[in-house]
């Protein structure tokens, strides 16, 4: 009698534990996972997140696992999920996740890995203050800056010829002078002597 | 010197007469002129009214004859360059009966030239946009820079030389035309008497702007063709165009020069100082350019017919095989090898093979502008059929008046202003009679002056 | 000799003259400075001012900024493999049908443009060409007067209030994406409530030119442009750069991930245009489409109809 309400009860405490630990599924189940964000998390315009799993019960790092990061996002009036990125963890159980930068402030990250032995991906999700970024990240190039090669160059060729044409414009304006201001004996010798040699003249 | 003082004379006679005298045949031609130009200032009313929708232009081809008669008329503009100042550099002689006209095709070219441009604008009433919000980058503000120095350049390499010609009307038709132009001819003179002083002024300016006026024009049709060449489009996307296209519009200049200067010297009785020599020599430099552009057509086809890249075999069907085939095969053969022949063959090169050609050339490179043009839009950018375009009314009409008023213009100049360089012209006989060896612009020494001489 | 003769001849007409001698050199100096003739100089100082003046052409609006603070960079991903033009629906492709609706483009523009491209094999493609908002723009390159001009958000539009109708913009662009209202446009009577902006080219107007705009004033909104919105299939993506998101109106992606995963491509590639349109290769297999079924419905201006004497024209 005794053996019998003994198995009994050993069986419901089994069958108690096998509930908690699948009702514990959904949740962590056997793996434990920690998202913790490192020190330098958004130098060179990428957030990195570690993720660390381990084994629940004693802890032991679980290497090789495939993990994928996602986060909420929300954009043009849709809100989804979005996939930040995937890798596997290395040896201490450390997956090193980078992705573009999300905005500062509180995220729900969502860590979805496939637990040793078992077949069907689990999901878990925390929490995660991200420092977010504030410079401007995108950077649109076009064009090759070569030095002295710019407008400038443009203004002070047409600057020249316009110089040399107002050079040519007071030309103009001396011969009208010269023609006001000249004595007549002076030009009729000059004209006479050349006259006899012949010689050509500018033109 | 009596056969000089005579053949003097009659050089000044000759020079004063259409001023002085005015025939019926004269005011017939203007009426002609000015009726062309009438209608064609009406169609341009039509295109205000309207919008462009009037003409044959649409978003696939959205330049057509318009675009093509201003690349025409800056091309023909080359004609004063070359002549007047490449030969005044190298002090080629013969030239001197032929720079006033090639000076002034230059100038009314221009103006022609521009005015096309703007008849193109959607929005003509914002056309100075371009001088309020004007960027350097574009090519269309390096071609307001380029023209308007190439016209403020031209207009003084015009005026300097004709300053002692007007002079000499200054001096010699006083009651013999009407006041207004007796006014215009003493501003303009700016009191030229012919002194020492004043023709070293006057031979310093002409040097400088001589000098300058040659890399200014250059510059002028190469900053035209890179309206086309600084596009991403299959037929425009050349190097090559600048020194292309700056070669086609000597080529056209000097074709342009020889017609006007046949009507010119048949009108006005210029036998005795253009004679066949100068047809000859300005046929030579036809020639040589007929040449170097059939270099640019074989550069320019072998080097993307052999890559056939894409768009490049839908231009080669349609500009060798189809739509433009005739336009093409025409200037070709009938505007550049034809001429070259009428020029190498020594039984056409006389006047009439020169002036033929020259027409036949003239004809040709607006041919050539125009398939460019059109051609190079007609190439498809993405999958969709090819257009056509057909210009209407309204563009022929206002085309027509661009070429009457280019016409009026030269009339009129024929009217008002000394036709040949007179000074220039005798100077040269008279260097050619007393000491053909005599150097010219000695320094110091006064030359014969044109101005003040009374007979 | 000569040159006496001359002087004795001119020394009477000038005696007259002499009381006009400051006057006379007054014209004579403005001739010699009239030598300059159709002077640039206006142009001249307005361009050495806008030289010196180092800001960006213009900007239209407030600048969009994600929630901290970066600028955003808009961008579009096309997915082909869900664009069959529209024959799953047996209607006219419905992104040009509802940006024609939503900014009453005149006809016959066609801001995104369904073209039918031809696959190895023989099978057909459909590719909706929006304007392609390149880095690297010719249009802006080349406009005069900048009447087309880069935003910060990397969105080109054009002020139709600056536009002097020159066309050298639709010569340069090798999309075949600009458009030119030929003849007076109808104006939609919707038009009278809104005012115009280079955001929201509402009413068109003449002898201008005229493109898609990528929806920026939608976009500050937070609201999908019309195309996106109107696509059945949500083929296309609508994003941001700067955040790397994109959204076709189901669903958010990471953009970069999206692209790379994808093989995504630009249209015309070498010319180096730097497009801000992208596209994952397909051609229509996602929705059921058959590469070889051809064909697609033409498209409609049925607010034209609204407008009396609307006058059209063709491309």
């Amino acid at each position: 009698m005794k053996s019998i309400v003994f198995k009994v009860f050993a069986v419901s405490i089994a069958l108690g534990v096998a509930v908690f630990a699948l009702a514990g599924s959904a949740g962590a189940s056997h793996v434990t996972v920690e998202v913790s964000v490192p020190d330098q998390s958004t130098a060179g315009g990428t957030d990195t997140l570690l993720v660390t799993l381990r084994s629940a019960d004693r802890g032991v790092p679980l290497a090789s696992v495939a993990v994928s990061l996602y986060a909420d996002a929300s954009f043009g009036g849709v809100d989804s999920q979005v996939e930040l990125g995937q890798t596997v963890t290395d040896q201490s159980g450390v997956a090193v996740v980078k992705f573009h930068p999300l905005s500062a402030g509180d995220h729900q990250i969502s860590v979805q890995y496939v637990s040793p032995g078992e077949s069907q991906p689990e999901v878990t999700t925390t929490s995660v203050s991200l420092p977010g970024v504030t410079s401007q990240l995108y950077q649109s190039t076009a064009g090759v800056k070569i030095p002295g090669l710019n407008v400038w160059l443009l203004i002070a060729v047409v600057a020249t010829v316009w110089a040399v044409l107002l050079s040519v414009a007071w030309r103009v304006i001396a011969i009208a002078h010269a023609g006001a201001e000249r004595t007549a004996p002076e030009a009729t010798h000059g004209k006479r002597a050349d006259a006899q040699t012949g010689s050509m003249g500018a033109g | 010197m009596e056969e000089m003082s005579a053949w003097r004379e009659r050089l000044e006679r000759t020079a004063l007469a259409p001023v002085t005298r005015t025939s019926w045949a004269y005011y017939v031609w203007v009426a002609f002129l000015l009726t062309v130009i009438g209608w064609g200032i009406y169609a341009y009313y039509r295109q205000l009214q309207d919008g462009l929708i009037v003409t044959g232009m649409r978003d696939r081809i959205s330049w057509g004859l318009y675009i093509t008669t201003f690349v025409f008329f800056i091309g023909i503009s080359h004609a004063g360059t070359l002549i007047s100042a490449i030969l005044r550099v190298s002090q080629a002689r013969w030239r001197t009966p032929i720079t006033r006209m090639a000076e002034f095709i230059t100038l009314v070219s221009l103006v022609c030239g521009a005015l096309f441009v703007i008849i193109d604008l959607g929005r003509p009433d914002r056309v100075l946009n371009v001088i309020r919000y004007g960027r350097w980058q574009s090519p269309i503000i390096w071609d307001v820079l380029a023209i308007t120095t190439y016209i403020t350049a031209s207009t003084a390499y015009l005026f300097l030389p004709m300053i002692p010609d007007l002079a000499l009307f200054r001096d010699r038709l006083a009651g013999r035309v009407s006041g207004w132009r007796m006014w215009l001819y003493r501003l303009l003179s700016v009191r030229w008497q012919g002194t020492r002083a004043q023709w070293h002024s006057m031979g310093a300016a002409i040097t400088t702007a001589m000098i300058l006026i040659i890399p200014i024009a250059v510059s002028v049709h190469t900053v035209v063709s890179w309206i086309f060449a600084m596009t991403l489009r299959e037929p425009w996307n050349s190097t090559i165009f600048g020194a292309f296209f700056v070669a086609g519009a000597i080529f056209s200049g000097v074709a342009t020069l020889i017609v006007v200067m046949a009507i010119l010297r048949k009108v006005y009785h210029l036998e005795e100082y253009i004679t066949e020599k100068h047809f000859v020599y300005l046929g030579y430099l036809l020639g040589a350019f007929s040449l170097i552009m059939v270099y640019g057509n074989v550069s320019e086809y072998l080097t993307t017919g052999y890559k056939m890249t894409e768009g490049t075999e839908f231009h080669f069907r349609q500009l060798f095989l189809g739509q433009f085939a005739g336009f093409y095969w025409f200037y070709l053969l009938g505007g550049l090898v034809l001429p070259g022949l009428l020029i190498l063959l020594p039984w056409t090169r006389n006047i009439w093979g020169v002036v033929a050609a020259s027409i036949l050339v003239v004809a040709a490179m607006w041919v050539e502008r125009y398939f460019i043009v059109v051609s190079g839009f007609r190439v498809p950018l993405m999958p969709y059929d090819p257009s056509t375009y057909a210009p209407t009314w309204v563009e022929l009409s206002v085309m027509a008046a661009g070429f009457a008023l280019f016409a009026l213009l030269i009339t009129l100049f024929v009217k008002i202003f000394p036709i040949i360089a007179i000074w220039e012209v005798a100077e040269d006989e008279e260097s050619a009679e007393i000491q053909p060896a005599a150097r010219r612009f000695a320094h110091g020494s006064a030359p014969e002056p044109a101005g003040g001489v009374g007979r | 000799m000569t040159e006496h003769n001359g002087h004795q001849q001119d020394s009477a007409p000038e005696l007259p003259q002499r009381g006009h001698r400051m006057g006379r050199r007054g014209v004579l100096r403005l001739m010699g400075l009239g030598v300059l003739g159709i002077a640039p100089l206006p142009i001249l100082s307005s361009l050495i001012k806008a030289t010196l003046d180092g800001h960006l052409v213009r900007s239209d609006g407030e600048v969009a900024r994600t929630p901290d603070g970066r600028i955003r960079q808009w961008t579009m991903i096309i997915d082909l493999r869900h664009c069959d033009g529209c024959q799953s629906v047996q209607k006219p492709p419905q992104c040009t049908a509802a940006c024609i609706q939503g900014h009453f483009a005149p006809e016959p523009m066609e801001w995104i443009q369904v073209f039918e491209g031809d696959l190895p094999g023989g099978g057909t493609q459909f590719i909706p060409t929006p304007c392609q908002q390149c880095q690297n723009p010719p249009c802006v390159n080349v406009c005069p007067v900048a009447a087309t001009f880069s935003t910060p958000e990397g969105t080109v539009l054009i002020d139709q209030d600056r536009c002097i109708g020159c066309r050298i913009c639709m010569a340069a662009c090798p999309y075949d994406r600009r458009f030119f209202n030929w003849g007076t446009p109808p104006v939609p009577p919707e038009a009278l409530l809104a005012s115009y902006s280079a955001e929201h080219q509402v009413p068109a107007k003449k002898g201008t030119v005229m493109k898609c705009d990528f929806c920026p004033d939608m976009m500050r909104a937070d609201v999908l442009p019309y195309c996106v919105q109107g696509c059945p299939n949500n083929a296309i993506y609508y994003g941001d750069l700067e955040e790397d998101v994109a959204s076709n109106g189901k669903e958010v992606v990471i953009a970069s991930r999206f692209l790379s995963e994808n093989q995504a491509y630009h249209l015309r590639e070498d010319l180096k245009t730097k497009p801000r349109v992208y596209y994952i290769p397909g051609h229509g297999e996602a929705v059921g489409r058959d590469a070889f079924n051809k064909g697609r419905l033409p498209t409609q201006w049925p607010w034209m109809k609204l407008v009396n004497g609307a006058r059209t024209w063709k491309r």
